[in-house]
C-alpha cells in the first residue's frame, strides 16, 4: 500500500490526474471527516474537501517526500477550512440547534444508527463552540490522532502553544457539555423523540 | 533561569466522559465517487485554467498590436501631412543605404582578391574538416541520450 501511494505520488508529480485520483480516493474519508467536523455541514464538507484536494493536487510539485502525505494534504484541508470560516463567518451551529447532516444516510435507521448520528449531532454542536483553529486542533488529535508536533507544523504554531490551546479547547467542550447535559429537553434527547412526546 | 511552569486550570468532572465520546466518534464519510467527482472537477477545472489562461494571452496580444498600430500611425503621420517631403527623405535614406552597401562590398572584394591561392585551400580543408568533427560529436551525442532514454 506504501508503495502504491510512493508510485501514484510520483506520478501526481507528473501531473498525472488519474494517479492523483487515487490518492484521493485513499485519503477521502479523513480529509472529508476533518471539513465536516471544521465547517459543520455534509454540503460545505464535500466542497472543502473537494477544494482541497484541487489545491493538493496543483501544489504537489512542491510536496517534500520526506513529510507524510496525510499530514501535508491534511494541513491543507484545515488551512483552507480555517480560511473558509474566516472569509465566510459560516454560521455557528447553536447548542439548541444540531446540524442537519448525519452520518450518511439521513432516512432514520436501526437504533445504533439513530444513536451514533445524535452523539455524533451532538459533538458537532459542541465543536462549533470552539474557535476555528482550536476546532483543528481538536479535531486532528481525536479523529486524526496526529502527535502534538504535526499538528503545531501543520497550523503554524509551537508545540507548547498548541497545547495550551487544546486545553483551552477542552475546558471550553466540557463547559458546554455540562450547560449541555443541564437541559436535556434540547441536547440528549432526539428529535423523534421529541416529535414522539 | 527556568521556564515559568505552565499551570493550567484543571479541567471539570465531565470532561472524561466527553473524551471517551470524542474517542469513539466515528469519521463522517464522504457520498460514494468521491474521487470519481473530483477527478470530473479537477478536468472542469484545468479547461477552466486554459481558458483564462488564452483570454490573458488574446488580451495581450490585442493590447501588443493597438500599440504597434498606434506607433506606426504616429510615425506615418508626416507621410499623410506632407508627402511630397516625406517621400524625397525616404528617398535620400534609401540612397544613401545603397551607397554604403556598394561601398563595403567593393572594399570586401578588394581585400579577398589580395589573399593568396594557398590560403584559401588551408582555409577550406580546415573548415571542412570542422564540419566532420561537428558531425561525429552530434551523432555521438544523439547516441548517448538515446541509451539513456
Amino acid at each position: 500500500m506504501q508503495q502504491d501511494e510512493q508510485i501514484w505520488l510520483r506520478l501526481a508529480q507528473e501531473g498525472d490526474a488519474q494517479a492523483f485520483s487515487r490518492l484521493v480516493d485513499m485519503y477521502a474519508k479523513p480529509v472529508h471527516n476533518l471539513c465536516y467536523r471544521m465547517l459543520g455541514n455534509a454540503e460545505d464538507a464535500e466542497d472543502a474537501a473537494q477544494e482541497a484536494f484541487l489545491r493538493a493536487f496543483k501544489a504537489i510539485r512542491r510536496y517534500d517526500p520526506q513529510r507524510k502525505f496525510a499530514s501535508w494534504l491534511l494541513s491543507i484541508a484545515a488551512n483552507y477550512c480555517i480560511d473558509q470560516h474566516r472569509r465566510n463567518r459560516l454560521r455557528t451551529i447553536s447548542l439548541d440547534e444540531s446540524p442537519e447532516a448525519s452520518l450518511g444516510d439521513r432516512n432514520p435507521g436501526p437504533a445504533s444508527t439513530l444513536v451514533a448520528r445524535e452523539t455524533s449531532d451532538e459533538l458537532q454542536a459542541l465543536l462549533a463552540q470552539l474557535e476555528p483553529r482550536d476546532r483543528a486542533a481538536i479535531i486532528l488529535y481525536y479523529w486524526n490522532e496526529l502527535p502534538y508536533q504535526e499538528i503545531a507544523e501543520q497550523l503554524s504554531m509551537s508545540e507548547s502553544a498548541l497545547k495550551s490551546r487544546l486545553h483551552r479547547a477542552r475546558r471550553t467542550l466540557a463547559v458546554a457539555w455540562e450547560k449541555a447535559q443541564m437541559q436535556p429537553a434540547h441536547m440528549g434527547r432526539s428529535k423523534h423523540e421529541q416529535a414522539a412526546l | 533561569m527556568s521556564k515559568p511552569h505552565f499551570d493550567p486550570e484543571p479541567l471539570p468532572a465531565s470532561w472524561t466522559a466527553l473524551e471517551q465520546r470524542l474517542q469513539a466518534a466515528p469519521q463522517h464519510k464522504p457520498q460514494a465517487g468521491f474521487a470519481r467527482r473530483w477527478l470530473a472537477r479537477q478536468q472542469v477545472e484545468q479547461q477552466r485554467t486554459a481558458v483564462r489562461r488564452a483570454w490573458g494571452l488574446a488580451l495581450l496580444n490585442g493590447t501588443a498590436t493597438l500599440l504597434l498600430a498606434l506607433v506606426l500611425l504616429q510615425g506615418l503621420r508626416p507621410l499623410v501631412a506632407e508627402p511630397g517631403s516625406t517621400l524625397a527623405m525616404l528617398v535620400s535614406y534609401a540612397a544613401t543605404l545603397a551607397a554604403w552597401v556598394l561601398t563595403a562590398f567593393n572594399i570586401i572584394d578588394s581585400l579577398l582578391g589580395q589573399v593568396p591561392l594557398a590560403i584559401w585551400f588551408f582555409l577550406g580543408t580546415a573548415g571542412m574538416a570542422v564540419l566532420l568533427v561537428a558531425a561525429l560529436l552530434f551523432s555521438k551525442v544523439s547516441l548517448i541520450q538515446g541509451e539513456m532514454e
